[in-house]
């Protein structure tokens, strides 16, 4: 046993206040002359005998109840050594149960629970067992004890989950738990399909100490049958009612026969798209296309499902396909002769088949402010004369949601550019510098959504930057990318519910040479999807999480989840996103108010693949480092003192030991007075 | 016989003032004059208006007893003699043993037996009866045979300031030893703890009965004898055989004062079998429940 708070036993001492006060009482006593002690030696000793002895019984209750107490406040818990100290002499047994979804192929789950019986049924009396089940993480059922009753139930309580293996920190976990037992012999059950997947051979290498001994158990179906859609590519979101794209579905057989009667359905929204007969040899895979369906308007549930084999949990996929309107994008101009100097503009939105963007090219002088509305995001490119009417349209098309890029080039006028737009730029505009040779975009915030993309690639920062205009930013705003001298060129700041980003040099390359680079094009689609603000479909792992975007009013979908349960356990993250785990395979459904998205949560299609691990080479793996015990099990960490004393909680007794103690003693002394005072 | 309405009020000196008195017949003058003052007056100033004998007048007789019609017939001066100027003798038996030396507060026990026999023996010669004193403890320390004449009231007060605690108590004996001592009835005043058996005290009192006397016990006892008021645990010491005992009193009060009630109860029992008269007296109380007694039981001696 070991002590939190040992100081607090020193008030241990207090319990020999009440002997004290008795002693010291007792030696007091005054020596008085008394008449005559006649009737005091006539009363009966056995009358004294037994309220000395009812206070006596009041002393030891006092000295108790403070005892109790100081050992409480001294947090007392028992050392896993002290744990483990009666059962020193039996063995300590871990039991992995997989618990993955390729468990639950045939009876192979039942065959794990009556192995699992059996090594409980066939532990020695006083033997202590622990039950882990695992998949991708693990879950510790009953912690090392010799308890074989609680072992059977939570042995039929197991399930199989929906995760994929990962026998390495299951087996980490067990030599975790195994180190502080206190058995004479220490053995890990492994009760597995073995599946060569979950071996991640990538993965830092477990080492078994020598005196931990690994029992594998297979439970697998001899040569089981199994095709899966393991991958299905799409375009997440099209802005046509064809779907001109590839839907790319790739199917496996990963059992050793070929499959000829097999059929793959496209269904978009529970109704066939197209179905076809598939044919699959032994241990091959393919890729079967799609194109040229229907898309509804909105979020479409889409899935890719074989038949043909006796395992159906991953012939399916899932995957949404998202339609939608096309990105009205209106951008002013100065009227040039010549070529437009929103040339390159126009070339980055226009690329591709599935064009996201809109676009329309207008001069300040030819546009209705009122038309403002029906775009999405408005590019003022360099464009002088923007009247008093038209800058107010686009301040308060900006704060009713809309994005504005304002591009500031040399027919840009300072003055007339900070009185335009006073209430809308995020910073005011000063001189044009026009350097020498070219300054470098050398600072960029590349976790902005709109450079993440360019996180990885220092080639953003090279953009040579030849001209442009002197700013300074507003209170509040955000400078995303600035020259070597700090001089900002993109500035973000808002304006209402809109997003306002400042570029204080060109969009063609009169001042710099960024359209001339491949990074262009992105750029300005990241900048475009940041200030549309839309989202684009989901889909994740099951056991992942998945993310569910706010409305651009704030406000957040109810989600139910794919068996139609709602998920109450969702939290927000620093985004303004709400979170939740996925833990059904299917489409979860987002629930705004007006309308429905969905997000597909799909199997990991790793675990499709039944192939048998090596059994002896991987035990060989697992032992390699034999006599080497410098490997530490990071998983479970190694519980601390506090974290030991917190799951004991041995004070909460004690204390409240010593308060019914406290409680009786007062009741009893109080009788005692009380019949006192009657007699 | 005179009324004996009794007053009640501060008239009466507390024993605690009393002991700041050191003479002791200061001390009876002040409790017997303050009782008296207390009773209704008596056109008879307090004599028997029985006739007895005459008597020749003496200088210093108060002339209103002279017989004024025998002096007319006779030419002689003679005193009319009543039937309650008849002496009664009154014997004072007080306790000086150890145990009358204890006292919690200002006065002990045997101080206060002491004003109480003065009071008494002040008391009894203003009535001219003759006052004896014995004190006793294991033996008769002092004894002074009842006399009724002029002085010997000094002699009495004299012998009962000299008295101090002595030894151990005999009292049974010494009960009957007095009963063999007195030839002549008369009142015998008892004062004394009574710490004895009670059946023994008894017998030496019945002893005293059976002699013609009439008894007076006053139990003088101290207010912690009765009560019991320790609080701390005490180391008592007996004062007479000098016994120790450690005492909670938490614990033994309760028997102790049991113990002490069921001694009073036998001692007031044996009283009234007997036709005693008995009266507990505590030491931080007047002495007027004393007088009164005394003086109830006089009157019935006649």
């Amino acid at each position: 046993m070991a002590f939190l708070n040992p100081f607090f036993l020193l008030g241990a001492l207090a319990a020999g206040i009440p002997v004290l006060v008795h002693l010291v009482r007792r030696t007091r006593a005054a020596k008085l002359q008394f008449a005559s002690l006649m009737f005091l030696r006539r009363i009966e000793q056995k009358t004294i005998r037994q309220r000395k002895l009812r206070n006596l019984l009041l002393l030891a209750m006092r000295c108790a109840a403070l005892l109790l107490l100081a050992f409480a406040f001294s947090r007392p818990y028992f050392t896993s050594a002290n744990l483990a100290a009666p059962s020193a002499n039996h063995a300590s047994s871990v039991i992995l149960v997989d618990a993955s979804y390729s468990m639950r192929y045939g009876d192979v789950f039942n065959r794990a629970r009556q192995a699992a019986r059996k090594m409980v049924s066939d532990s020695a009396a006083g033997e202590e067992i622990a039950l882990v089940t695992f998949a991708s993480a693990y879950d510790i059922a009953m912690p090392l004890k010799a308890n074989v009753a609680e072992a059977n139930t939570l042995i039929d309580q197991m399930q199989p989950g929906l995760g994929s293996t990962d026998y390495l920190q299951a087996i980490q976990a067990a030599v975790a738990l195994l180190k502080d037992a206190g058995g004479r012999e220490r053995r890990i059950h492994l009760i597995s399909d073995f599946q060569d997947a979950g071996w991640n051979r990538s993965a830092a290498p477990v080492k078994l100490p020598p005196d931990i001994k690994l029992i594998p158990i297979n439970v697998a179906e001899p040569n089981p049958t199994n095709i899966a859609v393991s991958d299905v590519k799409a375009d997440p979101v099209v802005y046509a009612q064809k779907y001109s794209g590839k839907v790319i579905a790739r199917v496996g057989n990963y059992s050793g026969e070929a499959i000829d009667d097999a059929t793959i359905e496209l269904k978009l929204n529970d109704l066939t798209v197209e179905r076809r007969p598939l044919k699959l040899d032994a241990g091959a895979s393919q890729t079967i296309e799609f194109t040229g369906f229907n898309v509804p308007e909105g979020s479409n549930r889409a899935t890719v499902e074989v038949t043909g084999d006796t395992f159906p949990l991953d012939n399916k996929f899932f995957f949404t396909i998202r339609r939608d309107n096309q990105t009205r994008v209106l951008v002013i101009e100065t009227p040039v002769r010549g070529r437009s100097e929103s040339f390159f503009v126009q070339q980055s939105m226009m690329a591709g088949e599935n064009n996201q963007h809109g676009l329309t090219v207008k001069t300040a002088g030819m546009l209705n402010p009122a038309d403002i509305d029906s775009y999405r995001v408005v590019i003022v490119n360099d464009a002088a004369g923007i009247n008093e009417a038209l800058a107010s349209a686009l301040k308060s098309f900006a704060e009713r949601g809309g994005g504005v890029i304002l591009a500031a080039g040399k027919h840009t006028d300072d003055s007339d550019f900070n009185r335009a737009f006073a209430g809308l730029a995020p910073a005011t505009l000063d001189e044009t510098v026009r350097s020498r040779g070219y300054a470098l975009m050398s600072q960029v915030k590349t976790d902005h959504p709109i450079f993440s993309a360019f996180a990885g690639s220092g080639r953003l920062t090279s953009t040579r930057v030849y001209a442009y205009h002197r700013a300074t930013p507003r209170e509040g705003t955000l400078t995303l990318a600035a020259l070597d001298d700090a001089s900002p060129i993109v500035v973000e700041g808002s304006a209402g519910k809109g997003k306002v980003l400042l570029v204080t040099t060109t969009l063609d390359t009169a001042w710099n040479d960024l359209p001339l680079t491949p990074m262009f094009l992105p750029l300005m689609r990241q900048m475009l999807d940041y200030l549309d603000g839309r989202a684009k479909g989901s889909s994740c792992l099951v056991g992942q999480v998945f993310n569910a975007p706010a409305d651009p009013d704030g406000s957040m979908p109810a989600v139910d989840t794919p068996s139609g349960k709602r998920v109450d356990d969702s939290r927000s993250n620093q985004s303004g996103e709400q979170s939740f785990d996925a833990k059904e395979i299917g489409f979860y459904k987002l629930r705004y108010r007006d309308r429905n998205e969905f997000a597909a949560v799909n199997l990991d299609t790793k675990e499709s693949d039944l192939s048998k691990v090596d059994l002896d080479e991987f035990i060989a793996a697992i032992s390699r480092g034999e006599g080497d015990r410098s490997v530490q099990p990071s998983q479970p960490p190694h519980l601390t003192a506090e974290e030991t004393e917190a799951k004991q909680r041995l004070w909460l007794p004690l204390l409240v030991a010593a308060l019914l103690l406290f409680v009786t003693e007062a009741v009893i002394a109080r009788r005692i007075r009380m019949a006192k005072l009657i007699g | 016989m005179q009324n004996t309405t009794q007053q009640t009020g501060t008239r009466f000196l507390a024993p605690e003032v009393l002991a700041r008195i050191s003479s002791l017949e200061l001390v009876a003058r002040s409790v017997v004059e303050g009782f008296i003052s207390g009773l209704h007056r008596s056109p008879h100033l307090g004599f028997s208006t029985d006739f007895a004998e005459h008597r020749q007048y003496m200088p210093g007789d108060d002339l209103r007893h002279l017989d004024w019609k025998l002096l007319a017939r006779t030419d002689r001066l003679y005193i009319k003699k009543y039937q309650g100027d008849t002496n009664a003798q009154l014997h004072l038996l007080v306790d000086a043993s150890a145990s009358m030396g204890y006292a919690s507060g200002a006065v002990t026990k045997l101080q206060y037996a002491q004003y109480l026999a003065a009071s008494l023996a002040f008391l009894g010669v203003r009535q001219h009866d003759s006052v004896g004193l014995g004190a006793f403890d294991e033996e008769m320390v002092e004894h002074v045979p009842p006399l009724s004449r002029s002085g010997h009231l000094r002699t009495v007060l004299g012998v009962l300031e000299r008295l101090t605690p002595g030894r151990g108590t005999a009292l049974s004996t010494q009960l009957h030893r007095m009963a063999e001592l007195l030839t002549r009835r008369g009142i015998v005043v008892l004062i004394s703890d009574l710490y004895d058996e009670p059946e023994r005290i008894m017998e030496g009192l019945e002893h005293l009965r059976f002699r013609g006397n009439e008894v007076i016990v006053f139990q003088v006892m101290d207010r912690q004898e009765l009560d019991f008021e320790f609080i701390e645990p005490v180391v008592l010491e007996d004062s007479e055989t000098e016994e120790q005992l450690h005492v909670l009193p938490d614990i033994v009060r309760d028997e102790y004062l049991r113990a002490m009630k069921a001694h009073i109860e036998a001692l007031k029992d044996g009283a009234a079998r007997n036709r005693i008269d008995y009266e507990l007296l505590r030491t931080n109380e007047p002495l007027d429940a004393a007088l009164s007694s005394y003086l109830g039981r006089r009157s019935q001696f006649g």
